[in-house]
């Protein structure tokens, strides 16, 4: 397709785990993000999200497959490029604080970008767009002059936002954004950047663990397992008819208003801890868990079958499944 | 908003300048050290003799307001309060320039050497290894042989040399530090160049242990130039340095106690005063010492 913002295909991203030993964090991931759209990934932790969102943003060295930006290869680019880039491609870290650097007040932080790629900016015009955005995303006219650690968490991640948002890019990916917030501060956050989106066309790519936020804001979602790809389509038709096994475990987890309750849920629903990715099970990954798990999951590799609804699954048993019979 | 937070003070510096003036000692060491810095400036200019002047009148003789030689002179009948604070002089200037080289090289070394890990980061502190594993006199004796004899230049270079290398080791374990936090990533990812994100987000992280430790250099590097001195490498007559002095009159000890009383105290003071400043300032510089 000619019209894809961000394409990734057939990314693998492996860790050395000494002494020879391996990991894939992520194994075979292709994906494609248009203008505007808001893609979620969700899957519990250690299931490779991290890992996809630093790989897409060349933070991490893929070991195989391409990440494509508007028709051009990142991992190709040269390092000056590669940096030009990025003025289209930001990102809203985790850990609200961890990502603000403490000796720069919140002015020059939310500056930064404004440095790097608007060089045609003179400090006064510069300070004006800093002050507009902080003001658009809700920090007090006097947070400029501050510093990070005088703003609790979810003033920080606002700070964050406004700093990957000052430059209009065209996509915003987001690790996390809001797991490590209150519960209600969480919502004020997550409404915010609904709005940003929709003002600025902005396309997002949300990584979650928690599936109620990402229905908020994501036309699509993408489950991910083991850092394989499991379930992929219309964040509609999976809430409404979820076909991979995993999937529905995850949205059967749901209804609980804490999301730091949701793992502990998962273990209820689902038996068994997540496998060791150091040795991932033959076959189908999610087979040492699935209910619906036969022989032949543990010797096929499920192959990844699209629909023209533009759902895609990695299950070989999915059509025999049935709709909610689990 | 369950998300106000109130604004406490209006920065890290001044948070630190705070706690550092909530501290008697520190009051205490910048007093000594504002005095002393004092002294050596002007206090040269209150006495009537040179430094270099010989009194043939009175050789070694004892404090005594007589003639106005208030620590008495030495066996060649110079002035020793003149002399005295001209070493005092010259011992702070070798200190702060030794320390301000090594602060310079150190930095830029190890920041350099630990933003970039891999080789870039095996062959510089590989290098640092070699030239740790020199003796120090070896160093001081090349660079002395290859500049004039008792040449000042020769000695700020040679101490400087030196002093870079712990430096160089300690930002660089901060910036090994500081690469794994997220705003390090975050100014990557915003389109950062290397150099920019040295100057901008490294080095301003790692500028507390390297005043820190900067702070501690000072007194080790006078204390280096008085071991040069004492084996004759430091500097020459007729200049004298704390060292040079505290030489001189360890020699007459016996005979003209003052000569070696005088000096060694200002040296202490001096010592002492920059520890105690180093400390305050490495302990108001870590909020978790409150
Ligand atoms: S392939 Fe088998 S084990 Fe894997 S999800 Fe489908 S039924 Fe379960």
């Amino acid at each position: 397709m000619t019209n894809a913002l961000l394409r990734v295909v057939g990314l693998r991203v492996r860790f050395a785990a000494g002494r020879g030993a391996s990991v894939h964090a992520l194994d075979g991931v292709d994906l494609e993000l248009r203008e505007g759209e808001a893609l979620g990934v969700v899957g519990e932790s250690g299931c490779g999200k991290s890992t996809l969102v630093r790989a897409i943003l060349q933070l991490v060295r893929p070991t195989s497959g391409t990440v494509v930006w508007l028709g051009r290869a990142l991992d190709e680019m040269p390092a000056r490029e590669l940096r030009s880039a990025r003025r289209d491609l930001q990102i809203v870290f985790q850990d609200p604080l961890a990502s603000l650097d403490p000796r720069m007040t919140v002015g020059e932080i939310v500056a930064e970008p404004l440095r790097i790629h608007r060089p045609d900016l003179n400090a006064e015009a510069r300070r004006r767009e800093v002050h507009q955005m902080l003001a658009r995303v809700g920090l007090p006219p006097d947070a400029a002059a501050r510093y990070p650690h005088q703003f609790s968490g979810g003033q920080c991640q606002r700070i964050g936002i406004a700093r990957a948002m000052i430059l209009r890019p065209k996509l915003l990916v987001c690790d996390e954004p809001v797991s490590a917030l209150d519960v209600s501060v969480q919502a004020q956050i997550i409404e915010l950047l609904h709005d940003l989106k929709r003002e600025c066309g902005t396309a997002l790519l949300f990584v979650s663990h928690n599936l109620a936020v990402v229905r908020r804001l994501c036309e699509r979602l993408l489950v991910l397992y083991l850092g394989r790809m499991m379930e992929l389509g219309p964040t509609d038709a999976i809430y409404a008819d979820p076909r991979h096994p995993y999937t529905r475990a995850l949205l059967e987890a749901i209804p609980v208003p804490d999301p730091d309750v949701q793992p502990a849920r998962l273990s209820h629903v689902l038996p068994g801890e997540p496998p060791s990715p150091l040795s991932p099970p033959s076959g189908c990954v999610f087979r040492t868990r699935c209910p619906h798990a036969v022989e032949v999951c543990a010797r096929q590799v499920p192959s990844w079958e699209t629909d023209s609804a533009g759902r895609g699954i990695a299950c070989v048993r999915w059509r025999e499944i049935g709709p909610e019979s689990a | 908003m369950s998300e106000v937070a109130t604004p406490i003070e209006s920065g890290l510096w001044t948070d630190v300048w705070q706690r550092l003036r909530r501290r008697r000692s520190v009051h205490a060491a910048a007093g000594v050290l504002a005095l002393l810095v004092f002294l050596a400036w002007i206090g040269p200019a209150l006495s009537p003799h040179a430094y270099d002047a010989l009194d043939w009148e009175r050789m070694g003789a004892p404090p005594q307001l007589e003639a106005a030689h208030w620590l008495g002179t030495d066996r060649l009948g110079r002035d020793l309060f003149v002399r005295t604070l001209h070493a005092l002089r010259l011992s702070l200037l070798i200190g702060l320039l030794a320390a301000l080289v090594s602060v310079l090289i150190g930095i830029t070394w190890g920041a350099v050497a630990g933003y970039f890990g891999g080789r870039v980061d095996a062959v510089m502190m590989r290098t640092v290894d070699v030239l740790y594993s020199l003796p120090y006199v070896f160093i001081v004796i090349v660079l002395a042989s290859l500049f004039e004899r008792g040449s000042l230049a020769a000695l700020f270079l040679a101490i400087g040399a030196v002093g870079w290398l712990t430096m160089a080791r300690i930002v660089r374990g901060q910036t090994l530090a500081l690469r794994r936090r997220e705003f390090i990533e975050a100014a990557i990812a915003c389109g950062a160049g290397s150099g920019s994100i040295l100057v901008r987000h490294v080095v301003p992280n790692v500028i507390g242990p390297v005043v820190v430790y900067a702070t501690l250099t000072v007194p080790q590097m006078i204390l280096f130039e008085s071991f040069l001195s004492f084996l004759g490498l430091g500097v020459q007559e007729p200049l004298a340095s704390l060292g040079s002095l505290i030489n001189d009159g360890a020699r007459e000890m016996e005979s003209a106690p003052w000569l070696l009383v005088f000096p060694a105290g200002v040296l202490m003071l001096l010592l002492v005063s920059f520890s105690v400043l180093g400390d305050g300032l490495r302990d108001a510089l870590d909020p978790r010492a409150e």
